[in-house]
Formats: C-alpha cells, structure tokens, sequence
C-alpha cells in the first residue's frame, strides 16, 4: 500500500511536470506512460491498474478529448508491458528500450485511430504519425535510466516506509 | 471460483474496458453524465497548479534576472553588495513593469470591446498530446460559462468549453476541434480557421484565384456569433495553390503565443448564440 502511495503521488507530481515545465510546441515526453509500464513490469498487477486508473483519469479531465480516452490507453500500456515482460528479457537495455518504444508506438498508434473515428477531420496524417514515433523514440531512451531511478527510488523508500520484501522491487522476481 | 481463479485477468481488464467504452460513448454528448466527476477532479487539482504555476514563474524570473546581472557583478566586485539589493528591486520592478505593460494591452482590449470582460490566469496547459487547451482560474462563480470567447493583448486565445465552479477549460485556436469564421483583412474574404495543433491554424474554404499574399492579416469575421468582429486571430505564413481541389491551403500562425500565454479576458457578455 505504502508503495502504491509512492508511486501515485510519484505519478501526481510527474503529472503536473508534464503540463507546467514541458512548453506547449515541444516534444512532449510520456513520464506518465513509463511510470505505469515500470509499475506493470513488476508483480503486484492490481497497484498498476490502480496507477493507470488513476493518472488516466486525471489526464482526461485536463486533456480535450472524451472521457475515458486516456484511462484506457494507460490501462493497454499495462497489458502491452505485462506482454513484453513474458517475451523479453527486460533487465537488459536493449530490450526495455525496445519494449517501451513498442509499446508507446502501439498506443499512439491506437490513440490516432480512436481520435480520426471521433473526428470528422480526422488527425491521421504523415505529420501525427511522425510526432508519435519522435515521441515513442523520445520517451523509450529514457526508459533505462528512468527505471533505474524508480527502482533505486523503491529501494531507498522500502527501506524507510514499507517492507522490501514484501513489496520486492527487484526486476528478477518477475513471472 | 477455479474458473474465476484462471481468467480474472481478462475479466477484470474486459469489465475496465467495457466501462471506458461507456465513458467515451457518453461523453461525446454535452453535457456528458460524467461532468461532475471532471469537475471533482479539476477542483481537487487546480489550486495545486495555480500555485505550482505562480512559483514556478517567479523562480523563472528570478533566474533570468540573476543571468542579466552576472556580468555587472564580475566587472565590479566593490559594488557586488549593492547590486544584489539592486537586482532584487530591479526583478520586482521588472516584474511590475511588464506586468503593467500586459494589463495596460488587456485595458485597451477591455475598452474597444466595450463589453463585459473579466481577466483570468492561465493556470495549465492539456497534458495530452493531440489536443490544445489551458485551465484559467475564473469559473461559474466568476460569470465565465460555455462558448464565451478567451482574448489576450495580441488576439483571440479562443473559447470556453468546460465551465468549473471556480475554473474554466479554454479551447485554443489551435486545437484540432476549433474552427472561427475569419476573414482575410485586406480583401475580406472569408473562410474558416481550423486548428492544426503545433501552433498553427488552416483557413479553409478560399477558393484558389483569391489573392492571398504571405503576411495578410486574419480577422475574426463575427459571423460566428462568438468571437467578436475584427479581432486579430493570426498571420498567413503559407500558401499553397498545387493540392487538388477547389480551395487553396493557407497555413496561419495566430498572433497568440499560445505558450507563454499568462493573463488572459474572458469577455463575458451573453450573445443569443450562447443562450441558445
């Protein structure tokens, strides 16, 4: 519980990083995103849900798109991130990198598709599909260091506020 | 309960997504059912921001001003006490200075449109990707309601879509779902401008032999029934006659920097297009 906290008021925070610092014309980089797919990677599935929930909500009430739009493509990075966890050895670099960019690259791809359906004048187009991948790019290099930090970040926090053992942090312990 | 046992995974994620299935559907009407739960939301966000954001400028002004004096400093020692008083008054008069210089450009708006306007903060900018809005902190309580046009010194911002008790969702001119009845100043043709997303805004709808030039002003025709006549919404930077069709391509940068975007007038006259 003392994790989910964490990671919530971590999520929170990265939050309001994304809309008050990251300027408006800028590549935007998807924290949120690789806060819930490293929360997804490790065992407790209900705390990722919970996280994706939660931020998704809180983005669709600031973005202008339908409710529920966010929410749900946080909740697919989760399934996306629990596939990739089976498939690919992600203590490596190569394939976390490569699992993120998968990932934010399905789910952009997906956000386009749901947004052109919703849209009479539809947002598919070369330029869309470029900043999606610069996106996806962007955020899956930070992957790495990101996830170590976190992961330093639960470790340090275990040892203060909650059990490491019962909530272990270690990427080896994965199914 | 083995069953159970087996696929709560995907039962658990196909019910999640069942129900944001319904979220969707149902918020594409206005109102949306879903309505108070954004409005809980923002209220419960909103006033971290408000704070976060007034900091985070002052420390960002505080940092440039401290750049601008380096210099000084290094050139005189003897007199590096007194310009750190200095600079201390110098940030806050700077800081009064271009404020006055804002409000002074939102008081002559004020006065040409001769309408009842109130002046709002912008608070946060839409966290997602696709779309372009900001959160100002004046809402119902303050008279701002839905479809109220969003005006700065240079030109339209755009308009309210989301009206909170103490805040309000504003839609840029910018966002894909904008579209302003505009006309072009020096010939007065009239079309309509579109977002694009990453600052930049299509006129549509002018057919191909009209005489568009780089640099013609883009005005706010009126005919909308929201946006008042004449106001500046932005610059054509882009003419291209070579695509297919009837219409030409006409790329508009608006005269608003969408980003650094701080005091804003809500011009809160109801027309009978908002009682409708």
């Amino acid at each position: 519980m003392a994790r989910l906290i964490l990671h919530l008021s971590l999520g929170v925070t990265l939050f309001f990083l994304q809309i008050l610092l990251l300027p408006l014309h800028q590549t935007r980089l998807e924290l949120l995103n690789l806060l819930v797919f490293y929360e997804a990677i490790h065992p407790f599935l209900f705390s990722a849900v919970f996280l994706a929930v939660l931020l998704g909500l809180v983005v669709d009430c600031y973005a202008n798109g339908p409710l529920g739009l966010y929410t749900g493509l946080y909740l697919l990075v989760v399934i996306l991130a629990r596939v990739f966890k089976r498939h690919l050895n992600l203590q490596a670099i190569i394939p976390q990198i490569l699992a993120v960019a998968l990932t934010l690259v399905i789910q952009g791809g997906l956000e386009l598709g749901i947004l052109s359906l919703l849209e009479p004048s539809g947002v598919f187009h070369f330029q869309a599909v470029r900043l999606n991948l610069e996106k996806a790019g962007v955020t899956a290099l930070l992957a790495p260091p990101s996830f170590l930090l976190l992961y330093w970040l639960d470790k340090t926090a275990g040892r203060y506020f909650f059990d490491p053992h019962s909530a272990s942090t270690e990427l080896d312990d994965l199914d | 309960m083995h069953l159970w046992r087996r696929f709560r995974v995907p039962i658990v994620f196909t019910i999640l997504f069942l129900l944001i299935f319904i979220f969707i559907t149902s918020s594409l009407r206005y109102p949306h059912p879903l309505r108070p739960l954004q409005t809980i939301v923002i209220s419960l966000t909103a006033p971290i921001l408000k704070y976060l954001t007034i900091l985070g400028r002052s420390v960002e002004r505080a940092w440039q001003g401290y750049f601008y004096l380096v210099g000084v400093q290094q050139e005189n020692q003897e007199l590096k006490q007194r310009l750190q008083e200095i600079a201390g008054k110098e940030i806050q008069y700077q800081e009064a200075r271009l404020a006055q210089e804002r409000l002074e450009q939102l008081l002559d708006l004020k006065t040409q449109l001769a309408q009842p306007v109130t002046g709002a903060r912008v608070i946060a900018y839409d966290p997602s990707f696709w779309f372009k809005c900001a959160i100002i902190d004046r809402g119902e309580a303050e008279g701002v309601k839905w479809g109220m046009p969003v005006l700065s010194g240079t030109g339209i911002v755009g308009r309210i879509i989301e009206s909170y008790p103490h805040y309000a969702k504003v839609m840029f001119l910018i966002d894909r779902n904008s579209a302003v009845d505009a006309m072009i100043q020096r010939n007065r043709m009239r079309g309509i401008l579109e977002g694009k997303g990453g600052n930049l805004c299509y006129l549509r709808y002018i057919p191909k032999n009209a005489d568009v030039q780089p640099d013609d002003l883009i005005l706010a025709s009126g005919l909308g029934g929201i946006y008042p006549r004449g106001m500046a919404l932005g610059k054509v930077t882009k003419i291209d006659k070579k695509k297919a069709g009837i219409f030409q391509e006409i790329e508009v940068t608006p005269m608003v920097d969408f980003a650094n975007l701080e005091e804003v007038l809500v011009v809160t006259a109801v027309t009978p297009r908002l009682q409708k």
